[in-house]
């Protein structure tokens, strides 16, 4: 049977909540501690960024969207991760995070990642975005987010966490689920999504933007402690829920992706030696001045629950 | 087409009504065409082809606008013939009128699922861009006591609400709901 995108649709309206409806003024800010905050502070920052770019990410499956219901679940998903974005930010600004309420500027990698969605994220083919976000989302939300809940013990942070991967989850069973739509072509659509992949866009986009964001978060959160088994366990999750659906297995891009997963996450892997650290240190030196000026919705974020 | 401005035989005679919960004033219909703006914060919910003639004329006396702007149209600033060159004008006109890319992107209106219509609007993009506008591509989902909640997660707060005729939200305006997400 097929997947009912108008019900999820309709519990996605349902389910929306705003940055409001949480009392961001609430006791419990005082539970972090000083040593925390500094260790937390640039994570924060990385988190708010990809949220940001995930949010962007949406915007332009909004535009490929096989059907009008797919569109505008992308379209409140878009909306839902600017959320996010708003809210972690509303979290720093509470933890005193945010020097003079400045928005955190992003590393040279967010920028790369905007760089690209800017110059050609609306032209990507449908099925790389729509292959790479869920395993953005499950990393996110099964390693990151995690070890935030963690460390942190503020329990308006456990709330906020719990609006968010509410809101995740139905994000990760609807990319699976488009996923699974776009497995269920014949032989020759798969064939013409396999060769799409080999656009040189799409291998830019990998390779020079996503190989080293992830890295470098990778990284920065293991050397903060995060055990690697949770970042495993996560993304073993993408491997598990691909594996559901029979249309996905038949996804060159999903394999692609879950080996890709499997090297992300075993930090012995050549992956890393030959193509993962080479590529955040050249990127290191990439002068953010070359990128030009990043298009409006960059300045889209904000920690301010109301606007008048 | 929506007319620019309602004929008299269709303009509503309901007076302001007020939403259960919100404070300010809830215009429906073409009731925005008759009420007075002077200073006051306004927020129009309404589609493209609506927004294209309610933004300009609200524009002129209100203090600040918020369009939720619900699908986009495309937009000419004069009539040109139907055909090929109407798009191909309203694509130039696009291009010409509103500098940001991002604006831009947003102002675009879909292939396949977006009016193909194009509307003739020689103030609306000059009306967008003004300072006192702000455009918003977020869903709305509520009207609470005081404005208007989008998706984003943010309140925007506003004196007075109009829902345009054609909007999704014409029928019943969004309530908020008792339990916020679980």
């Amino acid at each position: 049977m097929s997947y009912d995108f108008e019900a999820m649709l309709q519990t996605i309206k349902d389910k929306q909540w705003c940055l409001a409806d949480i009392d961001w003024d609430a006791p419990g800010a005082e539970t972090m501690s000083e040593e925390t905050r500094a260790k937390m502070a640039p994570f924060m920052a990385d988190l708010v960024w990809i949220e940001h770019i995930g949010a962007r990410g949406f915007a332009a499956l909004a535009k490929k969207a096989p059907t009008a219901t797919i569109r505008e679940i992308y379209h409140y998903f878009h909306a839902e991760e600017q959320k996010h974005a708003n809210a972690e930010l509303a979290l720093m600004r509470r933890w005193g995070m945010l020097e003079n309420g400045e928005i955190p500027e992003p590393n040279i990698n967010v920028k790369l990642a905007i760089k690209v969605f800017d110059s050609y994220g609306d032209d990507l083919p449908l099925i790389s975005l729509a292959a790479l976000i869920p395993l953005l989302e499950v990393a996110l939300d099964g390693a990151l987010v995690k070890f935030l809940t963690d460390e942190v013990s503020d329990p308006l942070c456990h709330e906020v966490f719990r609006h968010i991967n509410s809101d995740e989850a139905r994000h990760i069973s609807v990319d699976f689920e488009v996923l699974e739509l776009l497995g269920a072509g014949g032989s020759i659509q798969r064939l013409v999504q396999t060769l799409a992949i080999l656009d040189p866009r799409v291998l830019v986009g990998l390779i020079v933007v996503f190989v080293p964001l992830i890295n470098k978060v990778r990284d920065d959160v293991v050397a903060m402690g995060l055990d690697e088994r949770k970042l495993m366990n996560a993304m073993r999750r993408f491997e598990k829920i691909g594996a559901r659906g029979q249309n996905t297995q038949k996804l060159f891009i999903y394999h692609l992706l879950r080996l890709m997963a499997g090297m992300i996450t075993d930090r012995k892997h050549p992956y890393h030696r030959f193509l993962a650290d080479p590529m955040v240190r050249i990127t290191s030196y990439v002068p953010a001045r070359i990128l030009g000026k990043p298009q409006s919705w960059v300045d889209g974020l904000s920690p301010e629950a109301v606007a008048s | 087409m929506t007319p620019a401005r309602p004929r008299a035989a269709e303009r509503s005679t309901t007076k302001t009504e007020r939403s259960q919960d919100f404070t300010g004033k809830l215009l429906r219909g073409t009731d925005w065409f008759e009420h007075y703006y002077s200073g006051e914060r306004v927020a129009v919910l309404a589609t493209g082809a609506e927004a294209s003639s309610i933004l300009p004329e609200i524009l002129h006396t209100a203090a600040a606008v918020t369009l939720f702007e619900e699908s986009p149209t495309w937009v000419t600033p004069i009539g040109i013939p139907t055909g090929v060159l109407q798009r191909l004008g309203a694509k130039a006109y696009l291009r010409l009128a509103v500098r940001d890319p991002w604006i831009r992107r947003q102002l675009t209106p879909h292939e396949s699922y977006d009016s193909p219509r194009v509307q003739v609007s020689p103030s609306y993009y000059a009306a967008l861009q003004d300072p006192r506008t702000r455009l918003v591509h977020w869903p709305a989902y509520a009207i609470v006591e005081k404005g208007v909640r989008a998706a984003d997660g943010v309140e925007y707060q506003v004196d007075t609400i109009v829902i345009g005729a054609t909007s999704r939200f014409a029928g019943s305006p969004p309530q908020p709901r008792r339990n916020p997400a679980s």
